[in-house]
């Protein structure tokens, strides 16, 4: 019975020294990521158990961003917190699909996600999902729409992209004013797409840099355009687009598609 | 042949009494029964984590097994005074080693299939699928323990349980880590280290030939030459390993 009451005794104590204990410790001495180990520091101690530690850092990432995206907001280690993850385990890709999202949107830092997208396309050469990141950072974060296109493009190339990438990759170009690409890049997804949705869409989407550049002729020359080849003259088209079994043509500053009989 | 599987049988016996042995066992049913926590919490990757905590689980507990029952071995048999029986018959030291090695060892393929079924089972509840291609890394954690049991048998010749225990557990780190030792021997610039590490690194045992975790979990093909590496790779190695032990046996004195 005594042995048993100085069992409680102790415990009550025990709870009242953290409890008490741990506000006499400065709260940067605290900080919850102290003990986050270095990347060199893991990669050597992990025992043949990268995986299992990369899971739970995973999970720890989660809860570290919850607990900030509650109160201030401020992610510094989140950076670090995914390097060591893709350290552990090179072929985590959420973190680089989403994880590199929250660094570039949470914690402002696209910077640091472009790098840890690098990271990603080293070890994981053949997935269009991380090229396809960067270009979604570079197009939304960056502003920087010709950079993007670039990275769709690239993306739309690799095993298993879905046909949609590649429409990224001219859409955004095109809204860089890359005219001359643009227009090779929906001719390109015209001619490698099997379903007739995406060729629909490569032809509405060159009808659409037609339309807008006979637009923009008339407001820096004053007067309509009255056909393509005039447009090509002018310099406001690099080539008029060509579609096997159609062609495209101006009138009243409409773009008619008319296929061939 | 036949006094080495009636050695065999008799550790496997023993071991399976073994009270430690339950309660690894018991903690490791537990364990993958809890990685149902993780499903709420794994932000979209419950199947990856649940796969992750399920075969490193089964290997921790292969390696515990291996270790506290290995590296008490010898040391029972003393305590029981059944050494002295032994050592009355016509049985060489080599066949006495040998049959704790190999009763060894059967206990860790029965307890690794045991595990592995266990695992299978909490991943159909959890995850209403079972994936296959995982039991790939059995045959991997199979001949990984193989050598571990060889290296623990050898360490029990010599060291206390206890010492041989916590070696044997070190070593099974550092056994992983090899590669980092030749990285090491180039950074440090030391000739005489370099000369120190590089002996390390071929004399300890690298098991990172074994570790084809994240090739099973990714689904990522797995050639027939890392199939025969593990393979030829662990026997030979414990071969070599058993024979010393035997040596070692053959001099130590029961008082």
């Amino acid at each position: 019975m005594k042995r048993l009451l100085l069992v409680l005794v102790l415990i009550v104590l025990l709870a009242l020294t953290e409890k008490k204990g741990l506000k006499w410790i400065p709260k940067q001495e605290r900080e919850e990521l102290l003990y986050f180990p270095s990347n060199e520091f893991v990669k050597g101690t992990t025992g043949g158990f990268d995986l299992i530690l990369a899971d739970f850092m995973w999970i720890e990432t989660g809860s570290y961003f919850g607990k900030h995206h509650r109160s201030d907001k401020s992610y510094p280690y989140l950076y670090h917190m995914f390097d060591i993850i893709t350290d552990l385990d090179p072929k985590f890709i959420p973190v680089y699909t989403l994880g590199t999202i929250m660094i570039a949107t949470d914690a402002r830092e696209s910077d640091l996600a472009l790098k840890l997208l690098d990271k990603g396309m080293r070890d994981n050469p053949d997935l269009w999902q991380i090229p396809f990141t960067k270009g979604f950072i570079y197009y939304v974060h960056n502003r920087q729409p010709l950079k993007a296109s670039k990275w769709f493009l690239l993306a739309s190339y690799k095993k298993n992209a879905p046909e949609r990438v590649g429409k990224f990759a001219t859409w955004t170009l095109y809204k860089s004013k890359g005219v001359e690409v643009t227009l090779l890049l929906y001719l390109r997804l015209y001619e490698i797409s099997s379903s007739e949705i995406f060729r629909e869409k490569a032809i509405k989407g060159i009808a659409k840099v037609l339309l807008d550049q006979s637009k923009q002729f008339h407001e820096d020359k004053g007067y309509k355009v009255k056909s393509l080849f005039e447009l090509y003259k002018a310099g406001y088209l690099p080539f008029i687009p060509e579609i096997p079994g159609g062609s495209f043509r101006l009138e009243n500053e409409k773009v008619i598609f008319q296929q061939f009989q | 042949m036949n006094k080495i599987l009636i050695i065999a049988e008799n550790t496997f016996k023993e071991a399976i009494r073994d009270k430690i042995l339950l309660s690894i066992a018991i903690i490791g049913f537990l364990l993958l029964a809890s990685s149902r926590i993780f499903i709420p919490i794994s932000i979209g990757q419950a199947s990856k984590i649940i796969k992750d905590f399920g075969i490193s689980l089964v290997e921790i507990f292969g390696v515990l097994i291996v270790i506290f029952v290995g590296s008490r071995i010898f040391h029972q048999e003393i305590e029981r005074k059944t050494i002295f029986s032994i050592m009355s018959k016509p049985v060489s030291s080599l066949e006495f080693v040998t049959g704790k090695f190999l009763g060894l060892y059967y206990l860790i393929v029965v307890v690794q299939f045991l595990l592995f079924a266990i695992f299978f089972l909490f991943s159909k509840l959890y995850l209403r699928t079972i994936d296959i291609y995982l039991l790939n890394v059995l045959y991997f954690f199979l001949f990984e323990f193989l050598l571990l049991d060889a290296l623990v048998i050898f360490l029990s010749c010599f060291m206390s349980p206890l010492t041989s225990g916590i070696v044997s557990l070190l070593l099974f780190f550092i056994a992983h880590l090899t590669f980092y030792l030749r990285t090491l021997t180039q950074i440090l610039k030391v000739p005489v280290l370099a000369v120190m590490l590089n002996f390390l690194y071929y004399v300890l045992p690298n098991f990172s030939v074994f570790n084809i975790k994240a090739t099973v979990v990714y689904h990522l093909p797995i050639t027939i030459n890392s199939y025969l590496l593990a393979f030829s790779y662990s026997i030979l190695y414990s071969l070599i390993l058993i024979i010393f032990s035997s040596f070692l046996y053959s001099r130590k004195e029961f008082v």
